[in-house]
């Protein structure tokens, strides 16, 4: 049976012993990492990986070896301590730690090259790696103990926490609060309604992680949604898949269709910044309608990166509150909600707050920048790793069953019909000057 | 659909050419690249916007806003807003737990 992203009850010895709040600790550790490193100017630490855009191997390791091997080391430290406090095998563990290291590098070094680098990031390769293994060869038991997807997956949001930054949701103003902000929760309960009514759906953290992948912002979205409903890893497997491979049609068709129809650069630019789901993907989309739908889209797209924010708060209140709780059960109070509620959550919010009312007032926005530059990297070598960790976890047998006939994929075709229409009309009525004067943008 | 009923055979016939003609697609997105992305630096792999490479700029730079001049009404639409919407999901889902008991 698959785990379920955990949500524990608390004791004062948790804060050591549960990974949801070592999590916390070993997010903060590398946010602070980083903040003494801008800070001091004493030292640079980067989670590097294979350069981008590579045509020869060389290309790809050009220089990386020193750093590697000094992140291999660094991050294997840190999550070892944590196994070993947690009271886990940090032996087995650290034997194992790099194999997952160099699994994920080999996913970046796929998702890098000339031609993939466009449309397969390293979602796709590590659970495809991770997969492939698994269901061929068999995950070696040694490699087992490394294999701990929440671990990095929690930790990886920590760190995101601080890219979420509350000062962004104003950039469009109205006009983007009206894109982003009216259409997304229409659309995460139009899907909610349809998956769990409709389509009938088992799994319900599928149903919401599905949802919020394709409102909110895709991949990184789900992720959220996952650990906030203790989803399966099944179930963000299938999410991450539909989203990944409906990103790649969406972000070519939709200028393509843009162009051809003659659309106003803003209204198609807030279109496929509101529905495309990944965020370089509305980038490169918008930018191919150019600068004015470029910049449109990306501010649109930023406001549904800041949103992720509200929405695993609310998705992790909405089932420790009412989707977990039995039909006819006590109504859940506050001691219970907080038994329920995964605690890493607050890291991930702690951190936002931490970045937007505290490091980027006081440090400034360039300041601010630099850090999340260096941040990043971090977390997306962690979602890498957990992706790998899910694919070695999961098999064939047990994920076919949860195809449900294809109810996943109608759920999101469904859905994602239905925000294109939506997001496509408010843009239309907000941003043509029918209704509205048309914002003033400077490109 | 019948209530808890499993998938007929046309829905799963239908889900199957519906995943295979959308892999067919992307396969050929990938090979063809008809828009001409693959020499820009961004892509599908950057999943949030501080992977986007020059994010500074794109995101966060001067140009990036227009800001609000109406951060009261501001505050009180996406607030309120979301209190609504929370109001009808928690409905929804009231719904569905009082019709699926027996």
């Amino acid at each position: 049976m698959s785990e379920r992203v955990t949500a524990s009850k608390f004791q004062w010895s948790d804060l050591v012993k549960k990974e949801d709040w070592w999590a916390i600790w070993l997010g903060f550790t590398f946010i602070l990492i980083q903040i003494i490193s801008q800070v001091t100017g004493a030292f640079t630490f980067k989670a590097v990986k294979t350069h981008k855009g590579w045509e020869t191997i060389g290309q790809a390791f050009d220089g990386i070896f020193p750093g590697l091997i000094l992140l291999l080391v660094v991050t294997g430290i840190l999550f070892t301590i944590g196994v070993k406090v947690m009271g886990g095998d940090a032996g087995k563990f650290a034997k194992a730690y790099p194999a997952i290291f160099i699994l994920a590098l080999i996913a970046y070094f796929f998702s890098t090259q000339a031609t993939i680098k466009n449309y397969l990031g390293y979602a796709f390769w590590a659970l495809g790696i991770g997969l492939l293994i698994s269901n061929t060869i068999g995950t070696p038991d040694w490699i087992k103990p490394a294999v701990k997807t929440e671990y990095y997956i929690k930790t990886g949001l920590v760190i995101l926490g601080a890219e979420i930054l509350f000062s962004n949701i104003v950039k469009f103003g109205l006009y983007g609060l009206g894109v982003a902000w009216f259409v997304t929760p229409i659309v995460v309960i139009f899907m909610w309604y349809f998956g769990t009514r409709v389509l009938k759906m088992v799994s319900k953290p599928m149903v919401i992680i599905i949802a919020t992948a394709t409102s909110v912002c895709g991949v990184s979205a789900a992720i959220a949604a996952a650990a906030a409903s203790r989803a399966k890893k099944e179930d963000l497997t299938f999410a991450i898949g539909l989203t990944l491979i409906f990103t790649v049609i969406m972000m070519v068709t939709m200028p393509l269709f843009v162009s051809a129809v003659g659309m106003d650069p803003m209204v198609g630019g807030a279109w496929m910044g509101g529905t495309i789901d990944a965020t370089g993907a509305v980038v490169l989309a918008g930018e191919a309608l150019g600068p004015l739908a470029g910049q449109v889209a990306a501010m649109v797209k930023m406001i549904q990166n800041v949103l992720i924010g509200v929405i695993a708060f609310a998705i992790a209140i909405f089932f420790a509150t009412k989707v977990d709780r039995e039909e006819g059960g006590p109504s859940v109070g506050a001691s219970e909600i907080w038994h329920r509620f995964p605690k890493f959550i607050l890291g991930f919010i702690a951190a936002s707050v931490l970045f937007s009312f505290i490091i980027e007032p006081s440090l400034g926005t360039d300041a601010t920048k630099s850090i999340l530059k260096m941040t990043k990297g971090f977390r997306g070598w962690f979602f890498c790793m957990a992706f790998i960790s899910i694919g070695l976890e999961s098999n064939f047998k047990e994920m076919a069953a949860l195809v449900q006939g294809g109810k996943p994929l109608w759920l999101y075709i469904v859905g994602q019909s239905f925000n294109l229409v939506l997001t496509l009309l408010v843009a239309w009525l907000l941003l043509s000057g029918v209704i509205f004067p048309v914002p003033n943008l400077v490109v | 659909m019948k209530k808890n009923a499993a998938p007929s055979g046309k829905f799963k016939i239908a889900s199957v050419v519906a995943l295979i003609a959308t892999l067919l697609a992307v396969g050929y997105v990938i090979v063809y690249d008809p828009t001409d992305f693959r020499d820009e630096p961004y892509g599908a792999g950057d999943y949030y916007y501080t992977d986007v490479e020059g994010f500074g700029e794109i995101f966060l730079g001067e140009n990036a806003s227009i800001g609000t001049e109406h951060p009261v009404i501001f505050a009180v639409l996406f607030i309120g807003w979301g209190a609504i919407c929370w109001y009808f999901l928690k409905k929804i889902e009231k719904k569905r737990k009082e019709d699926s008991t027996p």
